[in-house]
Order: structure tokens, then sequence, then C-alpha cells
């Protein structure tokens, strides 16, 4: 008979040397995160003063009213499928893309309960293919997670980028994505696909 | 920065980072990750240091850290494989049967719900009662009881674990 904490034991018996200095590799990545989150709120800022020159710029007179901005198109998607924007880059013969996604999905379950709400929109996924017009296609799946029982939605948006592919030749290739999200019978997949030239 | 608290920061990674990255390995299946989940946990947990209780607090917090990174974490990519619930039959005995054990013990584990799974080893691994565990996985005693239970009878199912002994728990004879 086994005993499962001898099992555990054994198997985390010989861990490998960390690649790096942990606490070096940690505040590395602290030192990263604060960069990113300056540089977010840079643009922001930057995005502010743009937006507040813009109105300034359509007030003729202290008498001119605000102006009546169209309000953006609204496309109701049902519950579980979401919008595709797909922005390819290339450098050299290397495909780049980056993927947003955005909607209303209903919240899957993991081991009876629902995942956390407050992290990214993708973390609601239940998987995801992409394939590059060429060679091995790319994907995850969500692990073990469920739609089933669900009726909790969220809305939400993430831009995911794809691992960076190669390309052998040049050509014009067809790429495409397809995602996977919780819907009230169950998985709704949305897909979206862009051609690549690459020179 | 504060250079005292990160000071202290830092000798609480070096010192307690191997620990750690066993934890992560048995959450995740694979040591590259497990050292990525541990690091993700610890930069997290340096953002929320202020509102951390004491320092030690510190270890509890990483380990919720890891727990809820690895339930949420969309890492589990593939390129062109074909994932299957079902694991192949083990060949018989072999000279490499204890590697053999820790790779059949692992495919057992991934076939867990991943907060079933992190509850099991927080529970058989780092030895935590169900109230400690409850608190790092945000859930009740009675959630932590009834995914240890099914956790144990789903990893029973396989051939290595079948009789598988654990505290608090009726055995079963394989």
């Amino acid at each position: 008979m086994n005993d499962l904490q001898t099992l555990f034991k054994g198997v985390v018996a010989d861990p490998p040397p960390p690649s790096e200095i942990p606490s070096q590799a940690v505040f590395a990545r602290i030192r990263k995160v604060r960069r990113r989150r300056a540089a977010g709120g840079a643009v922001l800022a930057t995005a502010a003063v743009a937006a507040v020159v813009a109105i300034a710029g359509n007030l003729n007179s202290t008498n001119s009213q605000p102006p009546v901005l169209a309000p953006p198109p609204v496309v109701q998607l049902p519950v579980g499928a979401v919008s595709i924007e797909m922005v390819p880059t290339v450098v050299g013969k290397v495909g780049k893309m980056a993927v947003t996604m955005r909607g209303t999905v209903r919240v899957p379950l993991s081991g009876g309960d629902y995942l956390p709400t407050d992290n990214s929109f993708i973390d609601m996924s239940t998987g995801f293919t992409a394939t590059w017009g060429q060679g091995e296609p790319d994907g995850g799946d969500g692990g073990a997670i469920s739609c089933e029982g669900s009726t909790k939605e969220t809305t939400g948006a993430v831009t995911y980028h794809l691992d960076p592919h190669a390309y052998p030749k040049p050509g014009t290739y067809t790429v495409k994505f397809a995602v996977k999200f919780c819907g009230p019978t169950g998985d709704v997949t949305s897909t979206k696909s862009v051609q690549l030239v690459i020179k | 920065m504060d250079p005292g608290r990160d000071q202290e920061f830092a000798e609480f990674v070096d010192g307690r980072f191997t620990a750690l990255q066993r934890f992560g390995y048995l959450l995740t299946g694979e040591w590259h990750l497990a050292e990525d989940l541990v690091q993700t946990a610890l930069t997290k947990v340096w953002f929320h240091r202020n509102s951390l209780r004491s320092a030690n607090a510190l270890e509890s917090y990483t380990r919720t850290a890891m727990v809820n990174t690895s339930t949420q974490w969309w890492r589990r990519k593939w390129r062109g494989e074909t994932p299957t619930e079902i694991m192949p039959e083990p060949a018989g005995d072999s000279p490499y049967g204890v590697v053999d054990d820790r790779d059949l013990l692992l495919r057992a584990l991934a076939t867990l719900p991943r907060r079933t799974r992190a509850t099991l080893v927080l529970r058989y691994f780092e030895d935590l009662p169900e109230a400690e565990i409850a608190q790092i996985m945000g859930c009740s005693v009675g959630t932590v009881k009834s995914n240890v239970s099914r956790g144990l009878a789903k990893l029973r199912e396989h051939q290595l674990v079948a009789g598988i002994s654990a505290p608090g728990m009726k055995a079963v004879e394989s």
C-alpha cells in the first residue's frame, strides 16, 4: 500500500537548481511590472490630454454646446461568443499576432467552484487553436475547467499574443484563430482569420 | 523601494525558493513551470506586501498566490500534441521503476481539476490542516473535505495509487 505523502516527497526529491538566483529573478520581474505600469499610466495620461484637446477644439465660444459624439456601433453577440480582432506584425520571415477578444461569457467552473473573474479575461476561455497557414498549429486549453452548470456571466476583453511563427519561405499565408468560451449551453467557438504576407 | 524590506524579502525568496519550487512542481508537473510559477507568485506578493499582517504571513500568502495563479494559469499550451484523458497502461517491471512511479503519479495528478489537485498537495504534501487550506483556497472547510475526498477517489482509479493510504481517509486495499 502506498502512502500519498511518501509518493509526493519522492516526486519532488530532486529539484533542479534554479536557473537564476531566485531573488534577482524575482526583482527583475518586479522592475518589469513597475515599468509596464508606469508606461500604462503615461499612455492613459496622454490619451486624456488628447481627449481634452479634441473636445476643446469643438467649442467655438462660451455658448458652444458640448460636441455630440456618435455612439460606437453596438454588435450584440450571444453570450459565449466573442468579437476577435487580429493585428499581425511581420519582422523578416517571423509573423507575430496580437489577438484581442471581447464579449460576455459564462464563467467556467473548476472543481465545482467558479473561476475568479478578477484576473485576465483569457482565463475564462476553455481553449484556443491558432494555425499559421504553415507548420505546426499553436494552441492551449483552459485546464480542467467546465462550462457545465455555469449560470454566472462576466464581460471582459483581453489582448493575447500568439507565440511568434517563423515561415520558411515568402508567401501569403492565412492565419486562423479559434477560441472557446462558455455559453448557456456549453462551449461556444468564435473564429477569425487574417492574411499575412511574408516577403 | 524600501531597501530594508527588500533585503528581508530577498532573503525570504532565496531561503524558501526550493521548498516553494517543490510545491509548484506538484501543482504544475513541470520544473520550469514550477520556477516560473514561484517567481510569478512572489512578484504578486511583493506588490501586496504592505497588506501582509506580519512577516510570518509571507509564506502562507505566497502559497495562496501560487495556488490562485496555477488554477487560473493559461499555460497548458501545446504544439501538435493530442491530449488524452486515458493514460496508457504501464509497461510492467522496469529498472527505471522509481522514475516511472513518479511519472505515473504526476499523470494521475494531471487528471484532477486544478483546485482539487492543489487541495491534495496542500493536505498531503504540505501537511496543512483543513482550516488553513480553506483559508489559502478561499473556500469553506467543507469544500476542502469534499475536494480531498473526490481527489483521492479519482487518484485511486489509477494503478499506482489504487491502494493509496492517506491520513484521515479510509484506505482502499489494492
